[in-house]
C-alpha cells in the first residue's frame, strides 16, 4: 500500500513557490552573490579564514565564479576546526562576528571522539536556526494549531536540541518536546491522553522504537491517532520495506531530512514527496539557496559523477556566526543532480542512506558501512533491534558477530520461525555487503532503549591484538 | 528618540505583515509582533508613571 503523497507543499507558501520556481541559472547566481559576501566579510573578520583564502589565491577575499571559489577556496575540517578553537579559545579565529554577538551555542556531539567543535551563533542564526528546521516541515504538512510531538532530546548545546522548538513556535503549532525526559511508556500515556497528535519529528531509530513499543500495546498507530499526517525522521539509514511498514502502520507519509550543525539546521529534505517512490528510495532535495553543498570524491575532491556516493562539502550561505566554508562534514550521500530529480533546480541525495565516511568498516578487504546491515537487518519487520560487534579471534582472525532482538510485537514467532529468520538475516547481510557474519538472536531486554542516534557497531579488533 | 513611539510604529507594520496570505512566514510574522508586543507591555509600567 502506497499512501498518497502530502498535498501540494508549495501552494499555501508564494515565497516557498517561488524559491522552487528559481531556475538553476538564477540559483547560482544568487549562490555567488552570497558567497562574495560571505568571503569578504570573512576576509575582513576571520584570520582562519583570510588565511585560507589568500592561499588559494582568493585576493582580498574577492570570488567571481563559483567554479573558481571550488577550485581556489581550501576546505576545512573538524581537525582544523579543534586546533583554531585549540588556538584561540573558545571559538577559535572562525567565528566571523564580535564575540559580544553570540547569544547562542551549539556544539556537536563529540562521538567521534576527536572533540567537540563550538559554534557562537547570533541572534539572526538563531531565528534561522528555527527556519532551517521548520522550512522541511512545513513542506511536510505542520501548520499552524497542529499538535507536534518532538521525541529528539531538547535543549542543552545542540543544533538538534534548540532548533525544534523553535521550528515548532514560529510556525505556530504546539510542541511536546518529549525527546530525553520521558520513557516510551510515558511518551505513548501523554499521546493517547492528548488524543490528536498531528506530527512527529524523532530520529530513524527512535521512530522504529516508539513504533513496536506501540504494536506491542496492542494499539495500531494510525487508528490511535487518525489525525496523524506528518512523520520526519533524521540521524540514520533505513530499507525501503521498513519505511513502507511504518507508512502503513501510522496511516501517513514518512519524510525525512540531513542536516546537521555545520548547516544551523536542515540542508534538504523530501518536502512532501516521502522517502520512497515505486519501491525504490526517494530523494531529498538540498536547499542550496541556504547552502551550497559539494558532492565529492574524499580522495580526489573532485565532485562525483551523478549516481555515485561522495562525500558532503558544505558552505552556509546565511550563518553569521562560525559560519562553515566548504567544510568537510566527512558524511557520504548519493548524489542526484537537478536535471534527473524530476523537475526543479534543486539537486538531491538519495533517501535513506546517509552513511559516515569515518564508519566505514574494512572488513575482510570489503568497504562496509552500518547503514548497509542496518537495510538488511531491518528488512526483517520481526527484528526489534540489533548490535555488532567485529573483534579478534584467538587465532588472529578477523570475526563479525551479530546479534539481534525480535520485536516485542512478535513475541509469538516459533522456534522454527526464529531460526528461518536467523538464517534469513545471515544471508541478506552477506547479500548486502559480501561478508558472511555470524548471526544470533537474543532476549529484547538484551538492548537498551536508544533515545536519539543509535551506535550499534563496536570494533574491537585491535584488543585482540595483544601479545 | 522616542523609543515608544517607534515600537508603536513597528507594531502597527508587523500587523500589516500579519495579514499575509502565505503560511510559511505567518507564523514567523505573529512571532516578530508578538516579540513587539511583550516590548511594548514591559516599558508600560513607565510609561504610565
Amino acid at each position: 500500500m502506497v499512501l498518497p503523497a502530502v498535498a501540494d507543499p508549495f501552494a499555501a507558501s508564494p515565497l516557498l513557490a517561488r524559491f522552487a520556481g528559481m531556475d538553476r541559472a538564477a540559483l547560482e547566481a544568487h549562490q555567488l552573490r552570497r558567497v562574495q559576501s560571505l568571503c569578504a566579510r570573512l576576509h575582513a573578520t576571520s584570520s582562519f579564514y583570510r588565511e585560507r583564502m589568500e592561499a588559494g589565491g582568493l585576493k582580498d577575499g574577492t570570488v567571481d565564479s563559483l567554479d573558481r571559489f571550488t577550485r581556489a577556496m581550501p576546505t576545512s575540517d573538524k581537525k582544523a576546526f579543534l586546533a583554531d578553537q585549540q588556538a584561540h579559545p573558545p571559538f577559535g579565529a572562525r567565528l566571523g562576528v564580535d564575540r559580544d554577538a553570540v547569544v547562542h551555542i551549539s556544539m556537536t556531539s563529540g562521538t567521534s571522539g576527536q572533540g567537540q567543535e563550538l559554534y557562537g551563533r547570533t541572534q539572526r542564526d538563531v531565528h534561522m536556526l528555527g527556519y532551517l528546521h521548520a522550512l522541511p516541515w512545513f513542506m511536510a504538512g505542520l501548520r499552524k494549531g497542529d499538535t507536534a510531538l518532538n521525541c529528539v532530546p531538547a535543549g542543552g548545546m545542540t543544533t538538534g536540541g534548540w532548533g525544534p522548538g523553535e521550528a515548532i513556535r514560529i510556525l505556530g503549532a504546539t510542541p511536546f518536546h518529549v525527546g530525553g525526559n520521558l520513557s516510551t511508556d510515558a511518551k505513548i500515556e501523554l499521546m493517547l491522553k492528548l488524543g490528536t497528535v498531528h506530527f512527529i519529528y524523532a530520529s530513524t531509530n527512535y521512530l522504529h522504537t516508539l513504533t513496536e513499543a506501540l504494536l506491542a500495546r496492542g494499539i495500531v498507530p494510525r487508528e490511535a491517532f487518525p489525525g496523524m499526517h506528518g512523520l520526519f525522521i533524521a540521524a540514520e539509514g533505513y530499507p525501503v520495506e521498513w519505511a513502507e511498514k511504518i507508512e502503513q502502520h501510522w496511516g501517513c507519509r514518512l519524510q525525512e531530512g540531513y542536516g546537521s550543525t555545520q548547516l544551523n539546521g536542515f540542508g534538504a529534505s523530501t518536502a512532501a514527496a516521502g522517502v520512497h517512490r515505486d519501491g525504490a528510495r526517494g530523494l531529498m532535495r538540498l536547499f542550496e539557496w541556504e547552502h551550497l553543498i559539494e558532492i565529492l570524491d574524499p580522495e580526489t575532491l573532485a565532485p562525483v559523477a551523478p549516481g555515485e556516493v561522495g562525500e558532503m562539502v558544505v558552505t552556509n550561505l546565511s550563518v553569521e556566526g562560525s559560519p562553515v566554508v566548504r567544510f568537510r562534514t566527512g558524511d557520504a550521500a548519493r548524489l542526484i543532480p537537478w536535471t534527473e530529480a524530476g523537475g526543479g533546480a534543486w539537486n538531491a541525495i538519495e533517501c535513506g542512506t546517509i552513511g559516515r565516511f569515518d564508519d566505514m568498516m574494512k572488513i575482510r578487504g570489503n568497504n562496509v558501512w552500518p547503514s548497509m546491515i542496518d537495510a538488511a537487518v531491518f528488512a526483517h519487520g520481526e527484528v526489534g533491534e540489533y548490535a555488532g560487534r567485529i573483534y579478534t579471534s584467538g587465532d588472529g582472525k578477523t570475526e563479525i558477530e551479530v546479534r539481534f532482538a525480535v520485536a516485542e510485537h512478535q513475541a509469538g514467532l516459533c522456534a522454527d520461525d526464529r531460526s528461518r529468520l536467523v538464517r534469513s538475516v545471515r544471508d541478506a547481510i552477506k547479500q548486502r555487503t559480501n561478508v558472511w557474519m555470524d548471526v544470533r538472536e537474543v532476549p529484547r531486554s538484551e538492548f537498551a532503549e536508544f533515545a536519539y542516534k543509535a551506535r550499534r557497531w563496536k570494533d574491537e579488533r585491535q584488543q585482540g591484538y595483544r601479545l | 528618540m522616542d523609543e515608544d513611539a517607534l515600537l508603536a510604529e513597528m507594531l502597527a507594520l508587523a500587523e500589516r505583515l500579519c495579514a499575509s496570505g502565505d503560511a510559511l512566514m505567518a507564523g514567523q510574522y505573529a512571532h516578530l509582533k508578538a516579540r513587539i508586543e511583550a516590548l511594548i507591555a514591559l516599558r508600560e509600567p513607565a510609561c504610565a508613571a
